[in-house]
């Protein structure tokens, strides 16, 4: 009698074990199916990190009228600067604070930083809307404050891309002009 | 506990029947499903963009009158019908000064005398190609007797980049 008793306690535990293992595969298969793929926490945090650093540089605030003089400090195997290319700039109309991206690439690690301008290409001249602090290679500055809002419209505009040596004295180098569409809208 | 073990597995069944109806809304193709047609749209916007590398300086001494640079485009992405160019332009009229004092200089893309005008062009990249070149010569007759007090002569260029259409 005793034996029929203890075989029937063991096919509960067996029956308790086989329902409770059911119910968390259960469990499992739901959570899997109601994850979307591609949509997690993960993927906005990676999207934060892809957007690198934001704002205007290193402290150091540089008179940049891009009428400096190269220096005699390079050596004879001095390595070019690298210049990040841009074809055109979307700005909301009626905005100073903008977003932008500038960047000065990681190929001048140790060797240059850069200062970003926005000119605004005038009647045989320009009107300056930002001009940014050094940045350092690898970085971007990504939100900026334009001197003056702008009427919707397409215009014309130059960064001038001024880079700096890394050293004590941060000589200007050689320069560039990166004609752009400005779309404003 | 038999009856009951079948009430829970039966309920069980049918919700992970139900479940696996919710997530066919999310498009699944197997080797299976080969009745079941799916479709999807693929497409990529690539942005325009390229990566310049221009000459930092250019130092002449008397042991090195003349000097080569290259100027680099990289990773040149631009929309069909388009053309880069790279013109370049001179703070001084391609002239070193140090203060009233000036020595001449002279800067050629290959055989093209880029010293006889400013804003010349030194490279031109149509829409397709994904890197180019070009190797720019200076050079300089300096000597003691030109220069009139002894410093730093110099000079800045400034390399203009523009895309336009073909």
């Amino acid at each position: 009698m005793k034996r029929e008793d203890n075989a029937g306690d063991n096919r509960n535990k067996f029956y308790v074990i086989l329902l409770i293992l059911i119910l968390f595969m259960l469990c499992v298969i739901t959570i899997l199916m109601l994850i979307p793929k591609g949509n997690c926490c993960m993927g906005a945090l990676s999207k934060l990190y892809q957007n690198g650093n934001v704002g205007g540089g290193v402290d150091l605030k540089i008179e940049s009228n891009g009428d400096s003089v190269t220096s005699g400090e390079s050596g004879d195997n001095e390595q070019g600067v690298a210049i990040s290319g841009i074809t055109s700039i979307t700005l909301p109309k009626n905005e100073k604070q903008v977003y932008v991206d500038f960047c000065n690439p990681e190929k001048n690690k140790d060797l240059y930083y850069q200062t970003f301008e926005l000119r605004l290409v005038c009647d045989g001249g320009y009107e300056t809307l930002y001009t940014s602090g050094l940045v350092e290679p690898g970085e971007h500055i990504r939100h900026i404050t334009l001197s003056r809002t702008l009427e919707s419209g397409e215009y014309q505009a130059v960064v001038h891309v001024q880079p700096y040596r890394m050293n004590e004295e941060r000589t200007p180098t050689n320069n560039v002009d990166i004609k752009t569409a400005l779309i404003v809208k | 506990m038999k009856k009951l073990l079948s009430v829970i597995i039966s309920a069980a069944i049918v919700l992970m029947i139900s479940i696996t109806s919710f997530a066919a809304e999310n498009p699944t193709i197997t080797q299976d499903n080969t009745e079941k047609k799916t479709s999807i749209t693929v497409d990529y916007d690539m942005a325009e963009s390229y990566t310049v590398t221009i000459p930092a300086s250019i130092e002449f001494t008397d042991d090195e009158k003349n000097i080569e640079r290259p100027l680099q485009i990289e990773n040149i992405m631009l929309n069909e019908g388009t053309v880069l160019n790279v013109n370049v332009s001179s703070l001084n009229g391609f002239k070193m000064r140090n203060g009233d004092a000036e020595i001449d200089y002279e800067m050629m893309v290959n055989t093209h005398n880029i010293t006889e005008g400013n804003n010349q062009n030194v490279l031109t990249v149509k829409a397709g190609e994904h890197s180019c070149w070009a190797i720019l010569h200076f050079a300089t007759q300096l000597s003691e007797e030109k220069a009139l007090y002894a410093g730093n002569y110099s000079d800045t260029l400034t390399f203009t980049v523009s895309v336009i259409s073909e």
